[in-house]
């Protein structure tokens, strides 16, 4: 299982990350993000968009409809060329992964973080642990793109990933409020029920911070390709009752670097394509 | 225009024709504002082909709250029927020091419907020293097509705890601006041109350090403005070009201004 994690969550992963700075490019460039600011601006950045990412990481991995929680990730990503990469990735990340295990384990249309976490049930990394590799790996890359952007060595970039640690932990885990908020976006929209899971794994749901049995890995990848298969209008029940234990939608407050995003295509000479 | 059920301190007076053969409706909060513990509703459908533009009669002062009270709440939901075109532009909000509040927005867009629609956020009262000195504010929207979430927005703010002032969120800028012009059934390409016609306006009004502009293409159907500003005085005249270029792409009809000096 460690050497599974360590393997998907290499930042070196050719999946395109290096590509990609998700409007920090824009931020250097016209806000102000100096090499003494990036540690605090990062460490922010993870409460907030991280904490929402890593939602997704952990909903996928629980087995919600992977295409409904996509779709409910693109929603949540107002800036074009974020949310594209994060897309790219995820197709790339998925052909990846399906040419390593030699079989369709993950859909080819998924963002990275919905894919990212239906790999890591698909190969029984627990759902906490892949949830902090995933951020992980994302804030190494943007510490990458800050490397290429700016005057910071080599060992003061690692230092800045080493002192993020803690960050990227309690963004793996936290709510940050979304609990006390009531806000709960699928709770209003009828979602197909989870029958291959429900079907193969008779009275269980998954539970956060376990480990999956083999056969029941193999289900829910499979069951989550059968839910997307099926006719959406032929929802029957709503998924929280399948998974009583799903994590609410946690809230994310990111203006300027979203803003900063959708101003990247103005910028004169570019780096990056995002 | 029909009115179900009304009561203080929200109403609506009347429906005033518009030049576009549709109505104005004016959402007027009679107390002046909102206070600890209000519950304000507000459900609106929109027939098919009717037009509709709402706006408000002010702002939306978010009131101090006393520490024991609870928090106050704004529920708005808004049904736009095929072919309907719903222009929402209300006034910004304001919270006041010490203030909690709730605001849900849902809209549901039919096939064909047309949604035009601002929201501004103001840091509060800037002229008392009251600049992000409110105590928690939670804004929840949706926007959903019938085959697909487009916009799904889940803000907590709270300043003494999370600071807006980091670059990973307001940065130095301290209002919050946007414009969502979404058109169900709207090709992608056509999403993209309306994204490159707003795209240069934005570029325009744009002054890195006092006001950013930028436009994005949505998931599907529409295109998102998003503005910050250290002012609320730069937003309205970005906002209105907006619109106006929005309409006239979308419908190829010219906005027309609610009854009111921005």
């Amino acid at each position: 299982m460690l050497l599974e994690l360590l393997h998907l969550a290499d930042s070196a992963l050719p999946v395109g990350a290096t590509a990609h700075s998700f409007g920090v490019e824009t931020l250097v460039e016209q806000e102000n993000l100096l090499p003494e600011t990036v540690e605090t601006f990062l460490c922010d950045y993870l409460s907030e968009a991280g904490a929402m990412e890593a939602s997704f990481v952990r909903r996928a991995w629980q087995g919600e409809c992977s295409r409904l929680l996509s779709d409910e990730f693109g929603a949540r990503r107002p800036a074009r060329e974020s949310r594209d990469a994060a897309l790219k990735m995820g197709r790339r990340f998925a052909l990846l992964v399906n040419a390593i295990l030699g079989e369709s384990a993950i859909p080819d249309n998924l963002y990275y973080p919905v894919a990212f976490g239906l790999a890591a049930a698909r190969l029984q990394i627990p759902e906490d642990a892949a949830a902090v590799a995933y951020l992980r790996q994302s804030i190494a890359g943007l510490v990458s793109a800050c490397q290429r952007l700016m005057p910071i060595g080599q060992v003061e970039a690692s230092c800045i990933v080493w002192n993020l640690r803690t960050a990227v932990a309690a963004a793996a885990v936290t709510q940050n409020g979304a609990a006390a908020s009531g806000a709960d976006f699928s709770a209003r929209a009828a979602r197909p029920a989870a029958p291959a899971i429900t079907a193969t794994t008779p009275g269980s749901v998954v539970r956060p911070g376990r480990a999956l049995s083999p056969e029941s890995a193999r289900a829910a990848t499979r069951g989550a390709r059968e839910i997307c298969n099926s006719n959406p209008s032929r929802a029957a029940r709503p998924v929280r009752a399948l998974f009583p234990e799903r994590i609410r939608e946690v809230a994310c407050f990111t203006p300027l670097p979203e803003l900063a995003s959708a101003r990247h295509g103005l910028l004169e000479t570019r780096l990056f394509i995002s | 225009m029909l009115i179900d059920e009304q009561q203080a301190p929200w109403a609506v007076i009347r429906a005033f024709p518009g030049e576009d053969g549709g109505v104005l409706v004016h959402l007027n909060n009679v107390s002046g504002g909102v206070v600890a513990g209000d519950r304000l509703a507000l459900n609106m459908s929109l027939g098919e082909g009717s037009i509709a533009q709402v706006t408000t009669t002010g702002a939306t002062r978010l009131y101090r709250h006393r520490v024991d009270s609870q928090e106050s709440t704004q529920t708005i939901e808004l049904n736009v029927a095929e072919g309907a075109l719903l222009e929402y532009l209300p006034d910004a909000i304001i919270p006041f020091a010490g203030s909690r509040h709730r605001q849900s927005t849902s809209i549901t867009l039919a096939e064909g419907a047309i949604l035009m629609w601002w929201d501004i956020l103001a840091p509060g009262r800037q002229a008392m020293g009251e600049t992000f000195a409110y105590e928690r504010l939670r804004i929840r929207t949706e926007v959903r097509s019938p085959n697909r979430p487009l916009l799904l927005e889940n803000l907590v703010l709270e300043p003494a705890l999370r600071p807006l002032t980091s670059l990973a969120r307001l940065g130095g800028y301290t209002h919050r601006a946007n414009f969502y012009a979404c058109k169900v059934g709207m090709p992608s390409r056509m999403c993209r041109e309306l994204e490159g016609n707003l795209s240069e306006i934005c570029s325009e009004a744009s002054r890195p350090g006092v006001t950013i502009w930028g436009a994005t293409t949505l998931v599907a159907d529409g295109v998102a403005v998003q503005g910050l500003s250290v002012s609320g005085r730069e937003l309205p005249a970005t906002l209105t070009a907006c619109w106006k270029l929005a309409r006239r792409f979308l419908t190829g009809t010219e906005a027309v201004p609610p009854r009111k000096v921005y």
